[in-house]
């Protein structure tokens, strides 16, 4: 374990010392306070509220979530003090001053919540003199996007959350200091907002047309809807503000269809262990987005505390609440639900839709699905990298991985691109493209999936798929390795599976091709000193379950009136509570739900599981599989062709946007059109219209 | 004690050379085939091989076995058969139950086959034919680059061409060292062993010459043909040529200098690992 540690350091400590070599940081401050002249009248005339009332459940909501931020000293919560005219926590708003002092990475989450701070603040005193100088001296002295040049900074731009964090702030500072001219960029506030406000409208329409790149992320929705809320609340253009609404409507339909018992129970582009793996019945998982989710549309855990912008920013807003269609949806949902959606360009959908890869044009779309080494996207990153001077941590990853992919390109004779299509498995397999999500839901379980998503390509932090009975018995499987977080992430990323679900059962197959020599080494160095990961491994946490029942390679578990069952093709062995674990990166799950409902009792469903006939026979990539479930009947799967369920084919994809009960809209078209019992919510990104009939 | 294992280990360096080159061979052709699949191959294929390899070795043995010595020698021969036979079964039941278990291709079961035929026909029916000293270089060139052949086709019998260009490379050079290995002289007059029958000197260079030229063929025709790496392959080929080319030099010239033998072998040595290293790139 200590030698362990050792190598893990030394791996880390070479890494760090050729990064500094190549990019040593420095940092000059300036002393005096940023002068500035900040506009204090806003005249704005858009109604928010034309077609509709926020419900008296959303109120509630918010009223009880202020009173809980009203008494928190948390940073963000100081909104909500300043919105309330309750005194703030100054300590807490001057120390998180420091990383836009120093550059450093998320920033830009900390600048959104002191945006929300100022803007609040105008006509008030709540945040005095001092204090306020502080705040609007760090922000003046900021940077704003990459294009800036100047100062180095250790900030990530170009994630989706960042993306609109950085393009919300610069817009709305620069609304807010309209005449005053900024430190770094030597820009004026005016110029500021002429930059940002094509930005924030491209961000928008990018997600009316195609969907979350960051797709149901648990972790980074947070980070949108706090500049979002930030935009209805406080921007002039009626075209941003309108817009970044129904952005925020899509959200809350998001939540709406996807929660399940209290929680986030779906696939997801961006996941951390964090908040999924609990150890015990004592240990602790949770979604990011519990707060905002809950505030939106009442899904999930009532909060205890008040802590992250997105919800403070709910609670606070005066302009944005979710039309009451989507609360409806949320408690109807909670029973019977099946949707398929799609989220996310396929990279080679980019002119079909009018998207180029140029830095100039529309690479931050690519970048926003981790596309920065894709063979589409590598040259005019390495461009991006090179001429903005960008720390290639802040991009790609450290300096020495730049380097390895240039000079193999260059040993090779081959252009980046060329070469970047030999480690398709990483450079495409890090791209969050095209996700088909299968969700399939019932009052005692819920099923959801990425259905047949890229394919034996190492990911950075995907949730495939989830089985799920409750907010703490639930079920997944990875094979872990993927390029993320200090690598030391288990349960997300890593090698992809096919993943082909139907109804209340799924079959996820684990295989990969074999890549170049130099990259299958550098993949098994990275293994060897960051922990060995050659393994396939569920999530079945037994702690969580009434009762667990293991048979031949089926274990199976009951919580409530619900069950699960989860088939492992190669030997398994519990390498702790909740931790089922096979050797070797080639492997087959097979996961069935039932419920008190369709076999009247736990024993019944051990009993027909136990019947079901299983056929897997390895294949040279992947396996052939026949099933015969017990409720679906016949099914058949290989890695390769179509899924058949009792001699039908099953739909693996491309699904439309969204094609459920609620909502029919074909993919890349600008329009949604959400239905429920009579009433009718509108989202027209082409004419920019949101529209509510109740 | 410490020369007798010292020769022992020396005497396994075809079988250790046999591994490498099957490892080379499952790596050449690893893109018909997943990691899981892959990852059951080179631990049952190499078991198997190394068996196998071991099991030619033995071949070897046996056939330079001497008819005329003592009783006591006699039954060290049927000992030898029968090891020989235990090791060749032991690597194809190890072949055959990783074709069954893995559900590989039945009909790579015909590798282990042919080569266990074809050396029982080279033991048993070549020294017709060939001197003892020829068959033995035959032998242990096949120890090595039949492995390749092996390993490549554990993944898909649908081998590609230029693995056949390399196993022939890796053949006729292994066989050209072998050729005038034995007139390199360490601390003692040139001659040949004493109970081998060898060709005169100026055949010996004038035939490892011509597996010198075939290798150089079969190393450049790749380049032309569709292997993943041509220009990788390529920075390595150039040393390896240079080598191939200087040892086709010396051995044309013929100068009966017994430092021309130690130098083409030093060549052509250098030569076969750099031709393993570019076929290792190449892919």
């Amino acid at each position: 374990m200590k030698l362990k540690r050792l190598l893990k350091f030394s791996f880390l400590f070479i890494i760090v010392i050729y990064q500094q070599n190549v990019w040593g940081a420095t940092f000059e401050i300036q002393q005096e306070l940023w002068p500035y002249h900040m506009r204090t009248y806003f005249n704005r005339t858009i109604d928010v509220f034309e077609y509709f009332n926020a419900t008296p459940e959303y109120r509630q909501r918010q009223n009880y979530y202020l009173g809980i931020a009203n008494v928190s000293d948390s940073f963000y919560a100081q909104s909500a003090h300043i919105y309330s005219n309750v005194s703030v926590n100054e300590e807490t708003i001057i120390e998180n001053l420091q990383k836009l002092y120093d550059y450093r990475d998320t920033m830009d989450f900390r600048m959104n919540g002191l945006v929300r701070m100022l803007y609040l603040n105008i006509n008030k005193t709540v945040l005095n003199g001092t204090t306020k100088d502080k705040v609007i001296d760090a922000l003046g002295k900021c940077k704003y996007w990459y294009t800036e040049l100047g100062r180095r900074d250790t900030a990530i731009y170009t994630t989706e959350n960042h993306q609109i964090q950085y393009h919300t702030s610069e817009y709305l500072l620069g609304q807010l200091f309209p005449n005053d001219t900024f430190t770094n960029s030597g820009m004026t506030g005016k110029q500021h907002e002429d930059h940002a406000a094509p930005l924030v409208k491209q961000w928008l329409d990018w997600r009316g047309q195609f969907g979350f790149s960051e797709w149901h992320s648990n972790t980074y929705y947070v980070e949108d809807i706090g500049p979002l809320v930030n935009l209805v609340d406080f921007a002039m253009d009626p075209e941003i503000v309108i817009k970044a609404a129904m952005v925020l409507d899509l959200m809350a339909f998001d939540f709406a269809i996807n929660y399940y018992k209290n929680l986030y129970a779906t696939s997801m582009g961006r996941a951390y262990d964090g908040s999924r793996v609990r150890e015990d019945v004592s240990g602790y998982a949770s979604d990011s987005v519990r707060e905002a989710a809950w505030l939106m549309v009442g899904v999930g855990d009532q909060p205890n505390d008040a802590g992250d912008l997105a919800a403070v920013a709910l609670a606070t807003s005066d302009h944005y609440a979710p039309p009451p269609i989507l609360e409806a949806i949320a408690n109807n949902a909670s029973q019977y639900f099946e949707g398929y959606e799609r989220n996310n360009l396929a990279i080679s959908e980019g002119s079909q839709y009018g998207l180029d890869y140029l830095e100039s044009g529309d690479l931050m779309y690519w970048w926003g699905l981790s596309g920065q080494i894709a063979p589409e996207t590598i040259e005019q990153s390495y461009y991006l990298v090179e001429t903005y001077e960008r720390d290639p941590m802040t991009a790609f990853g450290p300096q020495i991985l730049l380097d390895f992919i240039k000079w193999s390109a260059f040993f090779h004779g081959k252009s980046l691109s060329a070469y970047s299509e030999e480690l398709s498995a990483i450079s495409r397999g890090l791209l969050l493209e095209s996700a088909d999500i299968y969700t399939y839901r019932t009052p005692y379980y819920q099923l959801a999936g990425a259905q047949d998503h890229a394919k034996g390509l190492n990911g950075g932090q995907e949730l495939i798929w989830q089985a799920t009975l409750d907010n703490q018995a639930y079920v997944l499987t990875n094979s872990p390795g993927g390029y993320t977080q200090e690598l030391d992430q288990m349960y997300v990323g890593g090698w992809k599976p096919r993943g082909t679900f139907y109804k209340n059962m799924g079959i996820i197959q684990y295989d990969r091709e074999i890549m170049p020599f130099e990259a299958e080494a550098a993949i098994f160095l990275l293994n060897l000193f960051m922990g060995f990961k050659f393994y396939t491994h569920a999530y079945f946490p037994k702690w969580a379950f009434d009762n667990v029942v293991e048979y031949n390679k089926w274990t199976i578990g009951k919580k409530g009136d619900g069950y699960v069952a989860l088939y492992t093709y190669e030997p398994a062995f519990w390498a702790t509570g909740y931790e089922l674990r096979s050797w070797g990166q080639k492997n087959t799950y097979i996961v069935e739900l039932g419920s008190v409902e369709e076999y009247g009792s736990f024993e019944n469903f051990v009993t027909q599981i136990k019947q079901a006939q299983v056929s897997i026979t390895p294949l040279s990539l992947g396996y052939d599989i026949h099933y015969t479930s017990p409720s679906q009947g016949a099914v058949s799967v290989a890695w390769n062709g179509p899924m058949t369920v009792a001699g039908i084919n099953v739909d693996l994809g491309p699904y439309d946007r969204f094609n459920n009960t609620y909502c029919n809209q074909t993919f890349g078209i600008n329009i949604t059109d959400i239905q429920f019992n009579s009433t009718r919510l509108e989202l027209n990104f082409d004419n920019c219209t949101r529209l509510y009939q109740p | 004690m410490k020369l007798k294992i010292r020769s022992k280990l020396r005497s396994a360096k075809p079988v250790v050379k046999g591994t490498v080159a099957f490892l080379l061979g499952l790596f050449l052709t690893r893109q018909f085939v997943g990691i899981g699949r892959l990852t059951s191959n080179y631990v049952f294929g190499t078991i198997a091989y190394i068996l196998i390899a071991i099991a030619g070795l033995i071949c070897i043995k046996i056939m330079q076995f001497d008819e005329g010595s003592s009783n006591k020698r006699k039954l060290n021969k049927k000992q030898l058969i029968l090891a020989e036979l235990c090791l060749f079964s032991v690597g194809f039941i190890i072949t055959l139950l990783d074709i069954i278990f893995f559900f590989l291709d039945v009909l790579i079961i015909l590798i282990p086959i042919s080569i266990g035929i074809i050396w029982t026909l080279f033991v048993y029916y070549a020294p017709k034919k060939l001197n003892s000293e020829d068959i033995k270089k035959i032998l242990l060139s096949s120890i090595f680059s039949l492995g390749l052949i092996y390993g490549a086709g554990l993944n898909t019998l649908i081998i590609p061409i230029y693995v056949f260009l390399f196993f022939s490379a890796i053949t006729f050079s292994q066989l050209s060292r072998e050729t005038i290995k034995n007139f390199i002289v360490k601390k003692r007059e040139l001659a040949p062993k004493s109970s081998e029958v060898e060709r005169p000197l100026d055949a010996a260079l004038r035939l490892s010459f011509k597996f010198q030229i075939i290798t150089i063929v079969c190393l450049i025709v790749p380049i032309f043909i569709d292997i993943t790496y041509p220009i990788l392959y390529l920075y390595i080929l150039i040393p390896t040529l240079l080598c191939l080319v200087w040892a086709c030099y010396l051995s044309y010239k013929g100068m009966n200098e017994k430092k021309i033998f130690k130098r083409t072998n030093v060549l052509l040595k250098f030569g076969i690992l750099f031709e393993l290293l570019a076929i290792l790139l190449s892919s």
